[in-house]
């Protein structure tokens, strides 16, 4: 036990002075207060700006019309559409690049509502660059113009600012939820990207670690003193420990940072979390690291030299993002069979149920499932890999092959 | 202090280690030898409970091994390193803590070793900015760090120049003096002649030579005696054979030949002798003989 707590101490200590570790941690909370700056700085004017960034240039649309419906000196649109008589002309301006795009409104446009919208670079690019938030504006305010009220006129461009109320079981309205989807996605959601990070850091460090006690022929003076098991517990301890402390501060800084969106632009009502879904996400967190650090720490003992554990990490390290890649189907089907299946599998399933949690309850059978399956996953991993462990540590020069590992296992 | 019983370790169909006994009483240098791939490490590294044995008892102090007896025995093997971005002092005391001893108590102890071997200027440097030198001394003195009761020590001196390795056998006797137990293994037969009571060969993993080394090299050596002076008489009674290089005469007797006999001949003749002494088969010599008889 004491042999533990020393090993996890000095992993702790060690791995919190180094540089990436430091820089890592400071990092992204510093983002987060970038973008938290600038937005306050920019004020509501920020999406504006970064879709400013988007648009390819302040060059003015072409069209041509054809229906006879347009008013060329409709006010409030100067200097944003240009009108050709015909389509060579406007295809000639937009080939000399004097417009971005020109759409054309055919005879039967009032019929049809077709708009063709000619661009160049490609489909994508002609869809870009036709502006589609102002033409619906712009064919809107000139069908309407001087026919109806002005108001009518500015509701028909903007029909809907959709202010969502959430009643509570009294059927009272609750303002603290207003927010609460926040909390409920954003949470697990960050909960996986963070844990996605803390194996890419901290495991990777153990790995790291492991590999340079081989390399270093500083193993055998340590298992001189200590047991395999206690020198891989304790790895996964302080580095456990180093990975958790870097989660939370990450947390506490999001949430300042979170509050401080809040009181900067007068968010209504509090940002309310889900004690269920934060008490999963831990679980799911703990379990999930120490199963990814037993396997990199077996990783390490297993390679000749560091590049060689990284290899045969990288096989660990793809399933942890196996469910990144499922994103879409999490989107369309949250209980589809295949994500189920993800949910269900110790490697991938902590960061799959963080995902899912957020997107709403996820039956309890099925977390209980993941949970179990995940539990017994580790066990499995921390059995075979403490004797997976000891075989690779004390193998210099040469990967432990199948044989050895088959020994192993007979023998321990 | 340690007994080894009856140890077998089989790596796939290869008796790495079959049917070891020996034991090593307190107090005592034992020279653990053998060729490379006799077993040596694999033995030591199942004494040091780092591989498990399939059959065979280790006990210390009377004791079998356990985890906890790992905290008695200090280890140097021939594969060893140190943490490169460690310093020196903090190195010596973690392996030290890792062996039971209290951090402050290992740093204090560390310091004094560092101080004794001539690298205290070292102590707060990182191990990779040391020599190869300074390295190989400090990773003696993680074997040394928290004070244990038997010393197993494989290759000490590789690398070392005669200086430092000089330094290293002062240090080896006084721990001898302090009552500790050394098991040296190595391939420099002189420094096993020099420093070790009794030995250990082994060759395929089986014990082919065991026991005091005095005895061990009186029963390998040739019935014969050594003269150092300036010439010999012209007959003399009881040799056999003399066999000479400069001046130095080896005399190989008879069966009824006795040293006592050539000396006094040698005495009688006038001759002036420098050394006399009767022959002993030099260790390297038993190991060849021997390792080439049970190949």
């Amino acid at each position: 036990m004491r042999g533990m707590l020393l090993v996890a101490w000095q992993e702790l200590i060690v791995n919190l002075r180094r540089p990436t570790f430091i820089i890592m941690t400071l990092l992204i909370p510093a983002l987060g207060l970038i973008v938290l700056v600038a937005s306050s700085l920019f004020g509501g004017e920020l999406g504006t700006f970064f879709e400013k960034q988007f648009v390819p240039s302040q060059k003015m649309q072409g069209y041509v019309d054809q229906s006879g419906l347009i008013k060329p000196d409709l006010p409030g649109y100067e200097g944003k559409f240009v009108a050709y008589a015909d389509e060579s002309q406007a295809r000639a301006a937009l080939l000399a690049k004097e417009i971005n795009s020109y759409f054309v409104l055919p005879p039967d446009y009032l019929q049809s509502g077709i708009v063709l919208v000619y661009g160049t670079g490609g489909g994508f690019s002609s869809f870009v660059a036709a502006d589609t938030e102002l033409l619906p504006q712009f064919l809107v305010d000139q069908l309407l113009a001087g026919r109806v009220d002005t108001a009518i006129q500015d509701r028909a461009r903007t029909p809907a600012n959709i202010v969502p109320v959430t009643l509570d079981e009294k059927g009272e309205v609750d303002t603290e939820s207003a927010f609460n989807w926040l909390g409920d996605f954003v949470v697990p959601y960050l909960f996986s990207i963070l844990f996605i990070m803390t194996i890419f850091t901290t495991s990777g460090f153990l790995l790291q670690g492991v590999s340079t006690e081989k390399e270093g022929r500083i193993i055998e003076i340590l298992l001189s003193s200590i047991s395999p098991t206690q020198l891989l517990t304790g790895k996964i301890l302080g580095l456990g420990v180093l990975g958790l402390g870097q989660m939370l501060f990450w947390l506490g800084s999001a949430a300042a940072l979170l509050s401080a969106t809040v009181a900067i632009f007068t968010m209504v009502g509090v940002i309310k979390l889900s004690a269920d879904t934060i008490v999963l996400a831990m679980i799911y967190f703990v379990l999930g690291y120490l199963l990814f650090a037993t396997l990199m720490a077996v990783a390490g003992s297993m390679g000749t030299n560091m590049r060689e554990s990284q290899q045969i990490a990288g096989i660990f390290t793809f399933a942890a993002a196996v469910p990144f890649f499922a994103l879409n189907l999490v989107f369309s089907n949250p209980n589809s069979p295949i994500l189920m299946a993800i949910s269900y599998f110790p490697l991938t399933a902590p960061v799959m149920m963080l995902i899912r949690l957020g997107f709403g309850p996820v039956p309890a059978g099925q977390v209980v499932i993941s949970l179990v399956l995940l539990v017994a996953g580790l066990a499995f991993s921390l059995w075979a890999g403490v004797k997976v462990f000891r075989v690779g540590l004390l193998m210099y020069g040469k990967r432990p092959g199948l044989k050895d590992l088959a020994r192993a296992f007979k023998q321990a | 202090m340690i007994e080894v019983e009856n140890l077998i370790k089989h790596y796939a169909n290869v008796k790495a280690v079959d049917g070891v006994s020996f034991s090593v009483g307190e107090g005592e240098i034992f020279g653990l030898l053998g060729p490379n791939g006799a077993g040596k490490t694999t033995t030591i590294r199942t004494i040091m409970d780092i591989i498990k044995p399939d059959s065979g008892i280790v006990r210390l102090m009377g004791q079998p091994m356990t985890e906890a007896s790992k905290a008695q025995i200090g280890y140097l093997p021939e594969e060893r390193g140190l943490y490169k971005t460690f310093r020196l002092l903090e190195c010596l005391t973690y392996l030290g803590a890792l062996k039971g001893m209290p951090r402050k108590e290992a740093s204090r102890r560390a310091s004094a070793l560092l101080a004794e071997t001539g690298l205290a200027e070292y102590a707060r440097r990182k191990v990779q900015e040391l020599s190869k030198g300074m390295t190989q001394k400090a990773q003696f003195l993680a074997a040394l760090v928290h004070d244990p009761a038997l010393l197993i020590l494989d290759e000490p001196f590789q690398g070392l120049d005669p200086i430092n390795t000089e330094m290293l056998k002062k240090i080896l006797l006084q721990e001898q003096g302090r009552g500790k137990t050394i098991i040296l293994s190595t391939h420099d037969m002189n420094q096993v002649e020099e420093m070790c009571n009794r030995i250990l060969l082994i060759n395929h993993g089986r014990v082919v030579l065991y026991g005091q080394l005095d005895e061990i090299k009186a029963e390998y050596a040739e019935h014969a005696v050594v003269l150092e002076c300036d010439g010999l008489p012209d007959t003399l009674e009881g040799a056999q054979q003399i066999k000479q290089q400069n001046h130095t005469y080896e005399i190989v007797l008879s069966p009824q030949g006795a040293p006592q006999s050539i000396l006094r001949q040698v005495v009688d003749a006038g001759i002036t002798i420098r050394r006399f002494e009767v022959a002993s088969a030099p260790l390297e010599e038993i190991f060849i003989k021997v390792v080439e008889a049970t190949q």
